[in-house]
C-alpha cells in the first residue's frame, strides 16, 4: 500500500516535471540578449525621469522647493526626456 | 507508518526535483532552450507539492499522536490542546527547517506563477537560486535533522515547553519565518541582474512589494515575539537582547536600509552595488538568524533545540556570501551610478544617512551577539555582553534615526532650498523645543526619554503637515472637499503615505519603548492572605489562591485586587504551574490604565501595573510577587498596528507600476524587431 502511494506521487511528480520536455523544441529569445535588456533599461530610465518630473511638482505644491530650483529642474528632466 | 514513510519519500524527492530545478535551468540557459527551463519551473512547483505532502504527514503525526516519531513525541503530548499541536509543527529544529522549505517553495511556486510572461531573462537565474537554497534546507532535512525519525515510542509525549503554550508563540515563528524566507526572493533577482548583467532598476521594481512584504513579515514577527516574552516569560520586559532576539533583529535592520536604499535608486539611479551588498547581507543573515535559533550555538532562552546543524549553514552561508560578492566584483562596471549627489540638504542624503546609521546598528549588535562566540573560541572563557553595552550604542542612535524620520518629509529629492527648509522646518523645529519645555516642566528630566519624546512631536508634527500640504494641493488641483483629497492622495500614492503612516507607527513605538525603559518601577514582596502593598498609586491586596491538579502539571492559581487613587482598578490572576517534566512556570498579571497615574476607568494604552508571582507557601498562605508599574507600554504595541495598517498600504496593488513594468517590456520587445 504504501509502495503504491509512494509510486502514485513520484510518477506525478516526474510527469509534472519532465512534460515539457516531450513538447516541441523551443528557443528562449530573451536569454541572454543585451540588446532588449538595454532597451527595458532605457525605458524604466525614461520613466523614472517621469516619475522625477510629478515629484518635482509635489515638492513645489507642498513648499519644499523654491520657484526658481523648480524651474531649473524641470528644464534639466524634460531636456533627458526628450533625449530618450 | 504510510505517513512516515510518504513524508520521508517526498522530502527525499523533492530533493532530487529541487536539483533538477537548478541542472535544467542552467541547461535551459545555455542552450536557450524554453523547455529545459519550463521543466526547471515545473520541478520547483513538483518540489512544493512534495514538501506539501511532507508537512501534511508531520501535522498528521501530531494529530494521531504517532510518538513513534521522536519530534511529535518530544513537542507533543496526549493532554496538549488541538492548536498547540498543531503549533508544535514548528516548536523544534526539525520542524522549522520544514516550515522553511515548505514556505520557500511555496514562494517559488507563486514567482512561477508570476512570472509566466515577464522577467523571463532573469528567471531561469532566479529560479537557479531559490531552489538552491531550498536544495540546502532539504538536505539538512534529510541528512541533519529529519523530523520523521523514529523512536521506541513513549507512552505519552514530553510536550510542549509550558512557555511556548501562549496563542503569540503560535503565530510568532511562521510569522517570522515569512520575512526570513521572503528576503530570499529579492536576493535570488538581484543574483540574476547580477549573472545577466541587467543591472538597472528592472528587478528592484519586480521584487519590491516581495522586500516590503519581507520586511513587513519580520518586524512583526520580532513584535509578537516581543509581546510573547512580555505576557509568558515572566521578567517585566519585552526585549532583552538575547541572542535570538538579535537574530532577526539584524536583518530587518538592514532591510530597513534597503527598503529606503532602493528609493534612491529607483528615484536617482545611484547606489546600485550598495543595493546589491544590502540585499546580499540581508539574506545571509536571514539565514544565520535561522541558524542562531535553531543550533543553540549561543545559550539563549530561545534556544530549545541544540543539533548538528552548524557545519551545513557555516558551509551555505559561506557559498551564500562569497559567491555573490565576487560576482558582484565582476560586474562593478554595470553597476556604476548615473548621477551623483547634488546637495546635502536632498531627501537621497537622508536616506544615504539613514542608510549608515541602520547598518552601523545591524553591524554593532552583529558584533556584540557573536563576542561571546568569539572570546570563547580565542580565550577558552564565555564572555556575556550585558543590556547596557546594546543600549549605549542602539539608543541615541535610534534618536538620529528618529530625528531623520521627521526630516526626511520636509526635504526635497535632488535639493532643497535653504529658505524653503526654513519655512517647512519651522513649526516642527518650534514644536520640538515646546516640547522639550514641557515636558522637563512636567517632570521629565532623564535625557534620553526627554529628547524621545519631543523629537515624537517634531516627527508627529512634519508627517501631519505632509498629510495637510498634501490635502491642500489636492484641493487646489482637484477641486475636492478634504475627506476626498485625503484618500484620493493616499490612493495614488500608496507608498509614499503609507510609509508615513509606518513612520507613525514607529513614532509610538520609540514613545512606548523610552517611557517603559526609563521609567520602570519595580518592587518585590511576600504577603500573607488579605495584606496588601503598595506600588506607585497602587495597591494590590493578596485575595485569594486556589489549588488544582491536572494530568500534566499542579496548579496554584493567586488572585489579587488593585485599587489606585482611592478607586477599584479591578483584579489581577496570576498562576505558579509546576511541571513534573519543566519545572516551575508563571503566569503574570496585568492591569492596564489609559494615562499614566491619572483618568481612571477608561481603558487601556497607558501604563501596565505587571505583576508575577515567585512563589506561594501552603502552609502560612504566603505569596511572593514582584511588581512592576511599565508606563507607557502600551504605546509600542499600538504602533504596532499602526505599522501594519501603513505597510499594507505600501503593498496594496498599484496599477501604475504594473503598467510600467509591462510597457517595458513591450518596448523592449517592439526594439528587438
Amino acid at each position: 500500500m504504501t509502495a503504491v502511494i509512494i509510486l502514485i506521487i513520484l510518477v506525478a511528480a516526474l510527469s509534472f516535471t519532465l512534460a515539457p520536455l516531450f513538447r516541441k523544441a523551443e528557443v528562449d529569445t530573451s536569454l541572454g540578449d543585451l540588446k532588449s535588456s538595454a532597451s527595458e533599461e532605457l525605458f524604466l530610465k525614461k520613466e523614472s525621469l517621469t516619475e522625477a518630473l510629478k515629484e518635482l511638482e509635489y515638492d513645489l505644491s507642498t513648499g519644499k522647493i523654491s520657484e526658481t530650483d523648480y524651474r531649473t529642474l524641470k528644464e534639466k528632466y524634460q531636456k533627458e526626456i526628450e533625449a530618450f | 507508518m504510510v505517513m512516515v514513510q510518504v513524508g520521508n519519500y517526498s522530502l527525499l524527492m523533492a530533493t532530487i526535483l529541487s536539483t533538477w530545478a537548478v541542472v535544467s535551468s542552467i541547461l535551459g540557459i545555455t542552450s536557450r532552450s524554453k523547455n529545459m527551463i519550463k521543466s526547471g519551473e515545473n520541478a520547483g512547483i513538483a518540489s512544493f507539492a512534495l514538501i506539501s505532502i511532507a508537512s501534511i504527514a508531520l501535522v498528521h503525526g501530531f494529530l494521531t499522536d504517532d510518538f513513534r516519531i521522536e519530534y511529535v513525541a518530544h513537542y507533543s503530548s496526549i493532554h496538549q490542546p488541538l492548536l498547540y499541536k498543531l503549533g508544535a509543527f514548528w516548536a523544534g529544529q526539525a520542524g522549522s527547517l520544514l516550515l522553511w522549505a515548505w514556505m520557500l517553495s511555496l514562494f517559488s511556486t507563486v514567482i512561477v506563477l508570476q512570472n509566466r510572461n515577464k522577467n523571463r531573462a532573469l528567471m531561469p537565474q532566479a529560479i537557479s537560486v531559490i531552489m538552491t537554497t531550498q536544495f540546502f534546507f532539504l538536505i539538512l532535512l534529510i541528512f541533519a535533522n529529519n523530523p520523521f525519525k523514529l523512536v521506541p515510542p513513549p507512552p505519552n509525549g514530553v510536550g510542549l515547553n509550558p512557555q511556548l503554550l501562549n496563542p503569540y508563540m503560535l503565530i510568532h515563528p511562521p510569522t517570522l519565518y515569512l520575512g526570513y524566507v521572503g528576503f530570499t526572493i529579492p536576493f535570488a533577482f538581484a543574483i540574476a541582474a547580477l549573472i545577466t548583467k541587467r543591472t538597472g532598476e528592472a528587478w528592484i521594481i519586480t521584487t519590491r512589494r516581495w522586500s516590503l512584504f519581507s520586511w513587513f513579515f519580520l518586524g512583526i514577527g520580532i513584535l509578537l515575539g516581543s509581546y510573547w516574552a512580555y505576557i509568558e516569560l515572566g521578567w517585566g520586559g519585552y526585549w532583552a537582547w538575547d541572542p535570538v532576539e538579535n537574530a532577526s533583529l539584524i536583518p530587518w535592520l538592514t532591510g530597513t536600509a534597503f527598503l529606503h536604499s532602493v528609493m534612491i535608486q529607483e528615484k536617482r539611479r545611484m547606489l546600485k552595488v550598495w543595493n546589491i551588498l544590502l540585499i546580499i547581507f540581508t539574506f545571509c543573515l536571514c539565514i544565520f538568524g535561522t541558524f542562531i535559533t535553531r543550533s543553540g550555538i549561543i545559550s539563549s532562552v530561545h534556544a530549545f533545540a541544540e543539533s548538528n546543524i552548524g557545519i551545513f549553514f557555516a558551509i551555505f552561508l559561506a557559498i551564500a556570501f562569497f559567491v555573490p560578492l565576487i560576482l558582484l566584483l565582476f560586474r562593478l562596471r554595470h553597476l556604476k551610478g548615473e548621477q551623483e549627489l547634488d546637495s546635502i540638504l536632498s531627501k537621497e542624503s537622508m536616506f544615504m544617512f539613514n542608510n549608515l546609521i541602520l547598518v552601523g546598528i545591524a553591524c554593532t549588535v552583529f558584533i556584540l551577539t557573536i563576542f561571546p562566540l568569539l572570546a570563547e573560541f580565542f580565550t577558552g572563557n564565555q564572555a556575556t555582553v550585558g543590556v547596557p553595552v546594546y543600549n549605549r550604542v542602539s539608543v541615541p542612535w535610534g534618536l538620529v534615526l528618529l530625528l531623520l524620520t521627521g526630516l526626511c518629509p520636509l526635504i526635497a529629492w535632488k535639493r532643497t532650498s535653504t529658505s524653503n527648509l526654513k519655512r517647512n522646518f519651522l513649526l516642527p523645529a518650534t514644536l520640538f523645543v515646546l516640547s522639550l519645555i514641557i515636558f522637563f516642566i512636567l517632570g521629565v528630566r532623564k535625557v534620553y526619554p526627554l529628547i524621545a519624546f519631543s523629537l515624537s512631536v517634531f516627527v508627529l508634527s512634519s508627517i501631519v503637515m505632509e498629510f495637510f500640504k498634501g490635502i491642500r494641493a489636492r484641493q487646489k488641483s482637484a477641486g475636492e472637499n478634504v475627506f476626498r483629497s485625503f484618500f484620493t492622495m493616499i490612493v495614488r500614492n500608496k507608498r509614499r503615505y503609507g510609509g508615513y503612516i509606518v513612520h507613525l507607527g514607529v513614532v509610538f513605538m520609540y514613545i512606548g519603548m523610552s517611557g517603559s525603559a526609563a521609567y520602570q518601577v519595580e518592587k518585590q514582596g511576600a504577603l500573607k492572605l488579605g495584606e496588601s502593598m503598595n506600588i506607585g498609586i497602587y495597591n494590590i491586596r493578596f485575595d485569594r489562591f486556589t489549588e488544582k491538579e491536572y494530568p500534566e502539571r499542579y496548579n496554584i492559581t493567586l488572585d489579587l485586587s488593585v485599587s489606585g487613587n482611592g478607586r477599584d482598578r479591578g483584579t489581577i490572576k496570576t498562576e505558579l504551574n509546576d511541571y513534573p517534566r519543566f519545572g516551575v512556570a508563571t503566569e503574570v498579571g496585568i492591569v492596564r490604565d489609559l494615562f499614566p497615574h491619572s483618568l481612571p476607568d477608561l481603558k487601556s494604552l497607558g501604563e501596565d501595573l505587571y505583576v508575577i508571582p515567585m512563589g506561594f507557601e501552603p502552609k502560612t498562605s504566603t505569596a511572593s510577587f514582584k511588581v512592576f508599574i511599565n508606563p507607557l507600554i502600551n504605546f509600542l504595541w499600538l504602533g504596532g498596528i499602526i505599522l501594519v495598517i501603513g505597510a499594507h498600504i505600501t503593498v496594496l496593488p498599484d496599477k501604475e507600476e504594473r503598467e510600467i513594468l509591462k510597457a517595458a517590456l513591450l518596448f523592449a520587445k517592439k526594439d528587438m524587431r
